[in-house]
């Protein structure tokens, strides 16, 4: 039999070349970014949709892109190129082409509702703080040592000068939302319902498979049972599987202010459409080649499934199908999350 | 100085070769050790150990990647230091975070007295490691050649933590797969 030490010791046998890739990684003084990305980002086209298209969402009950979309978006990336796969970027950025302009998605609510307004404020100031540099604020702040409230909220907000710190706390005020204080940060689905207050969160009964691991799970967990969750699914159940999706599952609690959103290729066509899950939750579904979105809304809380979360970081390099976009909408009780949580209220 | 130049001076049996040496591979043997052995006196103990060890193998030997070859012997050394001062209950870096993830690829529970053809499994890990996708190599190889922790992966890396840990998930679960089909557990 092996013993553990014996197969730590037998890792010598990695071929040189692999060894010697790692440690150039490892002891480079730079980081090595698989994606690094800049954002730059406007608005204006978020407030025609809203005018033009916001009645019409609601006349036909059907909410989707249209009604999720905050604005557009041109990301910059460093590594590896998001639609090949390939590691490509010195040739492409000397020639000014790893810019990929996206659209940016809300995860907090539906276009109109004071949750989507903040965060679409939220985003067009950060942005603008961030590509201005900080309008001259010291960045590492001064503020950081001295005002406790950046460090309990530094998992809550990207919120590090004084600057951005007064913005979300104005952006409550103005939208009448309260601000998120707590945050717990674990691993492991059972950490994970007990801060739920209830485990009837996946849908592992109606999976055979090892299809979820769940032991690898992290989330952070904010007030009022806002939340955000990733773990990987194995569509054709096998764990050693190179075929794998990343997923994020996130609940916005109504009535709190929180900041993040989803991102889609800008010049690639989108598949949306209706779902009801075998639990007869009425899902919104979206679904780019590599990158899909489930989106519902309730009035507890806005919740999203982010299949392959990460279009510039397709790890699987397989196209999501509406089949697979269909089982993951079945991975979830949408409508537990979908209501109040047990001691969870804003 | 470059890796030819450096070995060149072994096999003249120059005094210049281990400063060299030190020159430019001992933070990095250094890092090694430390990720192993978790305290400054035994990594410097394992550099120390491994400019001796490399004096003694060259000439007869010269490596054409010096780095590897250093970095081979620094692991050895301090592996036999946190078996030999019973680290690995005690603490010992992330060696023992290491093993404990690596327990998964064994089935049935271990036996540190068994013998193993430990050459054919090397070269079976070898195998195993050059088929990863490169983002799982690249992972794999920091976490169980270099024994780097988990949050510096993902620095380096630009990942967050559960990314890293879930690719070391499957990788280890894949690990475990493939020494069971090849017998070697």
């Amino acid at each position: 039999m092996l013993d553990t030490l014996t197969l730590l010791r037998a890792m010598n046998g990695i071929h040189e070349e692999d060894v010697v890739m790692a440690g150039t990684i490892y002891f480079s003084n730079k980081k090595m970014p698989h994606i690094k990305t800049k954002r730059l980002i406007t608005f204006a086209l978020a407030a025609t949709l809203l005018l033009t298209f916001g009645i019409t969402a609601y006349a036909t009950g059907f909410f989707g892109l249209i009604d999720s979309q905050m604005g557009d978006a041109v990301v910059e990336y460093y590594g590896v190129d998001p639609i090949s796969g390939i590691i490509d970027s010195r040739e492409k950025m000397a020639q000014g082409l790893n810019r990929v302009p996206v659209r940016v998605v809300s995860l907090q609510g539906w276009c109109g509702s004071p949750e989507y307004l903040a965060n679409q404020e939220w985003q067009s100031f950060y942005d603008d703080y961030v590509l201005n540099n900080y309008y001259g604020d010291e960045v590492p702040n001064p503020g950081l040592k001295t005002d406790t409230w950046y460090e309990s909220h530094s998992r809550i907000y990207p919120a590090y000068t004084p600057a951005l710190k007064e913005k979300v706390l104005e952006l409550c005020e103005k939208y009448s939302l309260k601000p998120l204080d707590h945050c717990e940060e674990n691993m492991g689905a059972d950490s994970f319902y007990r801060y739920l207050g209830t485990d009837e969160v996946f849908n592992t009964s109606a999976f055979a498979g090892q299809e979820f691991q769940l032991e690898a799970l992290e989330y952070l967990g904010y007030d009022a049972g806002t939340f955000q969750t990733q773990f990987s699914f194995f569509p054709d159940g096998d764990p050693y599987s190179d075929s794998f999706e990343d997923l994020m599952l996130s609940r916005a609690a109504k009535g709190c202010f929180r900041t993040g959103y989803a991102l889609f290729p800008e010049d690639e066509e989108l598949d949306e459409w209706a779902y009801t899950n075998c639990f007869g939750d009425t899902l919104c579904l979206m679904l780019g080649e590599n990158y899909g979105l489930i989106l519902c809304d309730s009035d507890y809380a806005f919740l999203s499934l982010q299949v392959n979360f990460s279009f510039l970081d397709n790890t699987s390099g397989e196209p999501i199908s509406h089949e697979l976009l269909e089982r993951a909408a079945d991975l979830v009780y949408f409508g537990t999350l979908a209501q109040e949580l047990p001691q969870k209220t804003a | 100085m470059e890796d030819r130049e450096i070995v060149d001076l072994y096999w003249q049996r120059s005094d210049l070769a281990i400063s060299e040496t030190n020159q430019k591979y001992g933070r990095y043997c250094h890092t090694i050790a430390y990720n192993i052995c978790g305290t400054q006196e035994d990594a410097e103990e394992c550099v120390s150990d491994t400019w001796f060890r490399a004096w003694n193998l060259m000439p007869c030997e010269r490596p054409p990647v010096l780095s590897a070859f250093l970095g081979r012997i620094t692991r050895n050394f301090a592996i036999n230091c946190i078996k030999a001062k019973n680290r690995i209950k005690r603490g010992g870096g992330e060696a023992i975070l290491a093993l404990d993830e690596l327990a998964e690829c064994i089935p049935g529970g271990t036996n540190p007295e068994q013998s193993l053809e430990e050459k054919e499994l090397e070269t079976a890990i070898g195998r195993f490691v050059s088929e990863l996708s490169e983002t799982e190599r690249e992972v794999f190889v920091l976490r169980y050649w270099y024994l780097v922790p988990l949050l510096d992966i993902a620095e380096k890396l630009q990942f967050s933590m559960g990314k890293v840990k879930s690719i070391l998930f499957r990788t280890r679960k894949k690990l475990s797969a493939f020494l069971q089909e090849e017998g070697l557990c």
